[in-house]
């Protein structure tokens, strides 16, 4: 079984150094050798990389406009990016193993993974920024059940809806992760039973 | 049941019972896929062929083990690669499936493609 990475960076290291290298030249070479590497990625460090840029964007755009309102394309512009990242691990997963399980399972953690680390990331946003953001548009409904509530540190109110809502919007990805891979799954498996179109005389 | 082998699979295989280059020889990882990219005729990528090895190598068609190091790859292993019985009998399958399926089509082909 193919355990242990050594022998797979070996290779590649051994065909850098003795092909690609000097036949295309540094940048080239290296550009190559990223390529290979993303080809190796497990399901479990896309969702990581995903979630990574997607909350490390939330953080540095609010960094350096924390009031600018979040406008209905740019919100379903990210949404759609992020559903095609699920559906397309799952197309991959099953474009690799030729199982339809991966290709679920790899959506699922995909999802959960880019959720979790987009979460956490939010988390800090808020905790960095509460003075400002909260002066947002979209921050009213937070602000009014803050008021209702009776609670005096709006700090803590944050932090305690962040960790209620964190359980419900795990399982939401976890589910939405799964349809999506599942999706990309058959997506794959149509691709690959199609006959080539061809009309023979 | 015969095993269903896809294309890229048989080039696998067919790397490791019949290299058709030196290095193809050597049977571990950059060598198959040197030899899967002289037999397709086109670059592929390391991720398509390890995880071609790791089904193969679940399903029993081949087996593999390891090798010791040399500087050019840092020291690290080598995973040397061998097929099996069940391998060999996946391959005749598909070839006599093939040429079943081939059997009394004169080439070339006459038509719109």
């Amino acid at each position: 079984m193919m355990t242990g990475r050594s022998p797979i960076i070996g290779d590649l290291v051994e065909e850098y150094r003795d092909s690609v290298r000097p036949k295309r030249g540094r940048l080239r070479a290296a550009l190559w050798f990223a390529v290979q590497l993303a080809s190796l990625a497990r399901p479990w460090m896309w969702g990581l990389l995903l979630g990574v840029i997607l909350g490390g964007f939330n953080l540095l755009s609010t960094a350096v406009a924390p009031l600018a309102e979040d406008t209905p394309p740019a919100v379903l512009a990210l949404g759609v990016t992020v559903l095609a990242c699920w559906v397309w691990s799952g197309f991959a997963a099953e474009r690799r193993a030729r199982r339809f399980r991966d290709a679920i399972v790899a959506g699922a953690v995909v999802a959960v993974l880019s959720t979790g680390v987009f979460s956490a990331a939010n988390f800090a946003r808020k905790m960095v920024f509460l003075d400002t953001i909260q002066h947002r548009s979209d921050w009213h409904g937070l602000l009014v059940r803050f008021q209702r509530s009776g609670s005096n540190d709006l700090r803590a109110f944050v932090i305690e809806e962040h960790w209620q809502g964190l359980p419900g919007g795990i399982l939401f990805s976890i589910a939405a992760g799964a349809i999506c891979g599942g999706l990309g799954g058959a997506y794959s498996m149509w691709r690959r039973e199609q006959p080539s179109r061809m009309n023979v005389t | 049941m015969a095993e269903h082998l896809g294309i890229f699979e048989q080039a696998v295989l067919l790397a490791l019972l019949r290299p058709q280059t030196e290095l193809g020889k050597e049977g571990y990882g950059r060598a198959i896929l040197k030899e899967v990219e002289h037999r397709l005729g086109r670059e592929i990528s390391a991720g398509a062929v390890y995880a071609t090895l790791d089904r193969l190598e679940t399903k029993g068609l081949v087996s593999s083990e390891l090798g010791p190091g040399t500087p050019i790859r840092g020291g690290r292993p080598k995973r040397h690669y061998r097929i099996e019985p069940k391998g060999l009998r996946a391959l005749n399958s598909v070839r006599v499936a093939t040429n079943r399926l081939w059997d009394g089509v004169r080439l070339p082909l006459k038509g719109t493609a």
